[in-house]
């Protein structure tokens, strides 16, 4: 067994498949802001053989991000951070939104970006909805880039255009896809790479939760105008994660890939309406 | 219609690969037990695959066939999955014969005559396979290429050659990989693949069974004198499976990977070898 760590935030079907497929043969360091969900997915993997310490984590404080960057370095080479910790929009209301899925990203690459092992790799799991966004101002562009993280829910401009939890985590997740670049830099300098991935409607049990709900009939829509026709499984979620982390993605940093089977596409040929366009 | 992935024995390695490879196509899970395939199905379902469930009992070719007819019903038939046994600890040396060996055959009868162009199968083995020293070149042969419906009769698998239940398991799984070299001839005709993965020690439920009984310790000593120093993962096979099923693997066939953190090399060469 190798003294590699992999950092995985968020004990979702997500986080759960890529811990699957990248932690084997090294130490998983999973953690959660929920100790039932974090329990359940470490026995799981624990069941398989999987080395697998957990810890409790708030993305959307500091003291909590950096105790587990802390606990990720004790445990050896921090070699793989991957955050795939979020709030949806119809969780919680926008501030909440803004301070898991904003600033709550912004601090984990601040404190992993410290801490990352040379050859290491980190990943966030952004959204399709940061792809929704029409686009912003250069200056905008900057400020979400750049902002030291805990001046960025200060930012004016995210009090005069944000209304609601919709726009929220549409401009939280095209705050990922400019921050994976700002960061690219940072982590390029102690030769480590990051990129975020945007994926579409994921079969996870959140889905199913969100496909019962009100607002069903939307992701239903989605699906059925999109050239997939389908949600796809953690599994090839995992999979494009495997090569943006691995040996393969050398020469891939500051990038986004987007795996939505083609809703934004749908979108953007007029066959479907972007939510909260009016709003945004 | 559209493709169909076929998996037979709905346990974790079975399910580790096709999660890896069976996006966007249906799956058909097929189990001796339905309710073992339900739970499977449940999960997969739960992840976004499309899948639906049928019993089979690998001893019997009209069982084999049925699941060929279902199969082909729910479209084509792009993979196949062979991860059904018995293991030495379940079964008398016969009935082990009978499933492990006999019904791969039959499946790789069945199976490689639906087959779709492109398509490909993976035949779950294991390193017992590797274990038993080298048979003769006419006993490869007769293994390899014996009519399914005659195997079970050839003088070398009589129960004066076969005594025990791991000798029965050793050559089954011999078997396998020299069945699996013989039909990715028959396959290729149909531009399709066939390839045998030989796993170690797997943490699957079944595994953890096995660590907490009686023969626990010898499995663990297995793991610590491994070169690898610890066992593997079914998602482990999966990744191997996915490989040598999907477009990647297109130049093997007829191959038998071995993955078993190197407990048979350790078995021969080194702390595991037996004492002589």
């Amino acid at each position: 067994m190798s003294n590699d760590v992999i950092v995985v935030i968020g004990a979702g079907g997500i986080g759960v498949a890529i811990a699957r497929r990248q932690g084997f043969g090294k130490t998983v360091l999973l953690a959660d802001f929920s100790d039932t969900v974090l329990s359940a997915a470490a026995d799981a993997l624990r069941e398989a053989s999987y080395t697998v310490e957990t810890q409790i984590v708030d993305v959307s404080s500091r003291p909590s991000v950096e105790a587990l960057a802390r606990k990720a370095s004790s445990l050896g080479s921090v070699m793989q951070v991957v955050n795939t910790a979020g709030l949806s929009p119809n969780m919680a209301p926008p501030e909440r939104v803004l301070a898991v899925d904003l600033y709550g990203s912004a601090l984990v690459f601040e404190a992993f970006g410290a801490v990352i092992a040379e050859g290491g790799a980190g990943l966030i799991i952004s959204s399709m909805a940061g792809h929704m966004l029409p686009p912003l101002t250069p200056d905008q562009n900057q400020a979400l880039a750049f902002t030291p993280a805990d001046q960025l829910l200060e930012l004016q401009f995210l009090k005069d255009t944000v209304p609601d939890s919709m726009v929220a985590y549409m401009m939280a997740k095209r705050g990922n896809h400019l921050r994976v670049q700002a960061e690219a830099i940072r982590w390029g300098e102690r030769g480590a790479r990051v990129n975020s991935i945007s994926p579409g409607v994921i079969a996870t049990p959140l889905a199913r939760h969100e496909l019962n709900s009100p607002i069903g009939e939307v992701y239903q829509a989605m699906i059925a105008a999109s050239p997939a026709k389908r949600m796809a499984p953690p599994e090839e979620i995992a999979a494009a994660a495997s090569y943006l982390l691995g040996s393969d993605a050398g020469f891939v940093t500051g990038s986004d890939l987007l795996i939505d089977g083609g809703v934004i596409a749908a979108m953007f040929a007029g066959k479907l309406q972007t939510p909260g366009q009016q709003a945004a | 219609m559209g493709q169909v992935v076929v998996v037979i024995g709905a346990g974790s390695i079975g399910v580790a690969i096709a999660r890896r490879i069976s996006a966007g196509k249906h799956v058909l899970l097929a189990d001796l037990r339905l309710h073992t395939a339900d739970a499977a199905a449940k999960v997969l379902a739960d992840a976004g695959f499309a899948v639906s469930t049928t019993t089979v009992d690998i001893s019997k070719r009209e069982s084999i066939e049925a699941l060929v007819a279902t199969a082909t019903g729910l479209g084509e038939v792009t993979g196949v999955i062979h991860a059904a046994g018995v293991s030495p600890s379940q079964a008398p040396p016969a009935t082990i014969l009978h499933v492990d060996l006999y019904g791969t055959a039959v499946i790789l009868e069945t199976f490689g005559s639906v087959i779709a162009k492109g398509g490909s199968a993976v035949v779950i083995a294991s390193q017992s396979g590797h274990r038993l020293p080298a048979l003769t070149a006419e006993q490869d042969a007769l293994l390899a290429t014996t009519p399914a419906e005659e195997l079970l009769a050839l003088p070398m698998l009589q129960p004066d050659q076969v005594t025990d239940p791991l000798h029965a398991y050793q050559l089954s799984k011999r078997a396998n990989a020299l069945r699996v070299k013989a039909e990715a001839v028959r396959w290729g005709k149909r531009g399709a693949r066939v390839n045998t993965i030989s796993p170690g020690i797997i943490m699957t439920p079944l595994a953890n069974d096995e660590l907490s009984g009686p023969r626990g310790e010898g499995y663990r000593r297995m793991i610590d004198l491994s070169p690898a120093g610890r066992a593997g993962t079914p998602d482990e096979v999966g990744t191997v499976g996915a490989l040598l099923m999907g477009a990647e693997g297109a130049f093997i066939t007829g191959s038998d990977f071995l993955m078993d953190g190197g407990v048979t090399a350790s078995f021969f060469y080194g702390e595991l070898a037996p004492k002589s």
